[in-house]
């Protein structure tokens, strides 16, 4: 340190202060109110802790963790480098999708089918977003990859909005996986405002049906051609989704099974949680447009559970045995949380009514839906 | 904030085909999924 003047020492070990902006500032607390929303809240912990994180760290002034200018050229970051390699050709979502196709029993599907039309009824809230982003003055790319929000799942989410090129795909993320997480607090005053207690208390007989070993290896491999021959832009998806599930049926690929539902799921939630930062810089966050995409999920979710509690209530004319509407709102692709909210509303009206496997049906049903409804966005739009 | 309404009602046209698609996709998948049931009929016990 000899020759060096304090003063100048000073000055270069704390030049970068002087970089540092309000913007960077806010972008800190938003991700410290993530950590905090992950640690104490345990609101989707897996992802929102590396988002968090990855949020205070890019939105800190030169440290080129995202690609920046230095010098004579662009210096790549690794944040950027990750997002490129990880999400900007989709890779992460769709390996995701194997964990989650692993983890899911469709079992009670099977056994009663009828339970997929609850599904397809709760991805309203995608279309009518799509419109309300419209009016908002969305471009036509970014209000469907806005719209997507309402397929209450997060690859899905990423997937079509990086396919789409949105502009906005880091408050997309967020918005989407935050309302997951708010399900329990979203869903239950739709449902009230749209049932009557007499509603509610419907009970539903539950018969366990068995199905065959057959029909279930079989399932994950037609869904497959079926999907991916008419809404052919969520063959990756609907793919990688049913060969998780492949691999947990198959009998034969226990511990690969096993892998997909933990590590192999965690590992790339964090990765994906992690790139997603590279577009969580205070330029492109802070802006009007993240807090009417945060209003717009919230309409999603509101109109996807409006959709499935309609559809049944509209079934109900038409069919003898009556169906609990609210399981038309188990339809979203949020599971199990959306199951578990209906089984517990159910109680509170009445102890002995027992919605779970019925809501579990309709629940895994909306996670094949919402994966339709991305593949048809992108048909339509793409 | 200026509201698009014409780009709102262009928009509807995504809301009928999407959810027009989104059923038939689905009712497809509950034909073959009754089809499977028929023809691989669990072994009673």
């Amino acid at each position: 340190m000899k020759g060096l003047n304090p003063m100048d020492f000073v000055d270069f070990l704390f030049s970068n202060v002087f970089n540092i902006t309000w913007q960077h500032v806010v972008m800190w607390c938003i991700g410290g109110i993530l950590i905090y929303l992950a640690i104490a809240k345990k609101m989707e912990p897996t992802l929102l802790l590396p988002i968090g994180f990855g949020t205070i760290l890019v939105n800190i002034p030169l440290t080129g963790v995202i690609t920046q200018e230095y010098m004579h050229g662009d210096e790549i970051g690794v944040i950027s480098l990750l997002f490129d390699s990880g999400i900007g050709n989709e890779l992460f979502p769709l390996l995701l999708f194997i964990g989650i196709g692993a983890m899911i029993d469709f079992e009670p599907l099977l056994t009663n089918p009828k339970l997929f039309l609850f599904g397809a009824a709760a991805q309203f809230g995608i279309f009518f977003t799509l419109s309300m982003a419209r009016l908002f003055g969305f471009e036509l790319h970014d209000a469907a990859s806005i719209s997507i929000i309402g397929a209450a799942d997060g690859p899905t989410s990423i997937f079509v909005a990086n396919t789409l090129n949105s502009n906005y795909i880091g408050a997309i993320t967020v918005a989407a996986y935050s309302y997951m997480a708010l399900v329990p607090i979203v869903q239950p005053p739709v449902i009230r405002l749209m049932t009557t207690k007499k509603e509610r208390r419907i009970r539903m007989e539950y018969k366990p049906g068995t199905v065959s070993k057959q029909t279930k290896i079989l399932f994950p491999i037609i869904i497959t051609a079926v999907v991916s021959i008419v809404s052919y832009r969520s063959a990756a998806l609907i793919g990688f989704l049913m060969f998780g599930n492949l691999l947990r049926e198959c009998g034969v690929l226990n511990s690969l099974s096993e892998t997909a539902q933990n590590v192999l799921a965690n590992l790339i939630t964090l990765l994906l949680g992690i790139s997603i930062t590279a577009h969580m810089t205070a330029e492109e966050f802070l802006r009007v447009d993240t807090l009417l995409i945060l209003a717009l999920g919230l309409i999603a979710f509101v109109f996807d559970t409006f959709g499935g509690v309609l559809f049944a209530k509209v079934l109900n004319l038409f069919v003898k045995k009556k169906v609990n509407p609210m399981i038309g709102a188990a339809g979203i692709s949020a599971f199990p949380m959306s199951a578990r909210v209906i089984q517990k509303m159910g109680q509170k009206e009445d102890p002995q009514n027992f919605l779970l496997m019925h809501a579990v049906g309709a629940n895994v049903s909306g996670q094949i839906a919402s994966v339709i409804a991305g593949g048809i966005i992108l048909n339509l739009i793409h | 904030m200026n509201l698009d309404f014409a780009a709102f009602v262009d928009s509807l046209q995504y809301m009928g085909k999407g959810m027009l698609g989104v059923f038939l996709v689905i009712i497809i998948i509950i034909l073959s999924i009754y089809l499977m049931n028929f023809i691989f009929k669990p072994r009673s016990k």
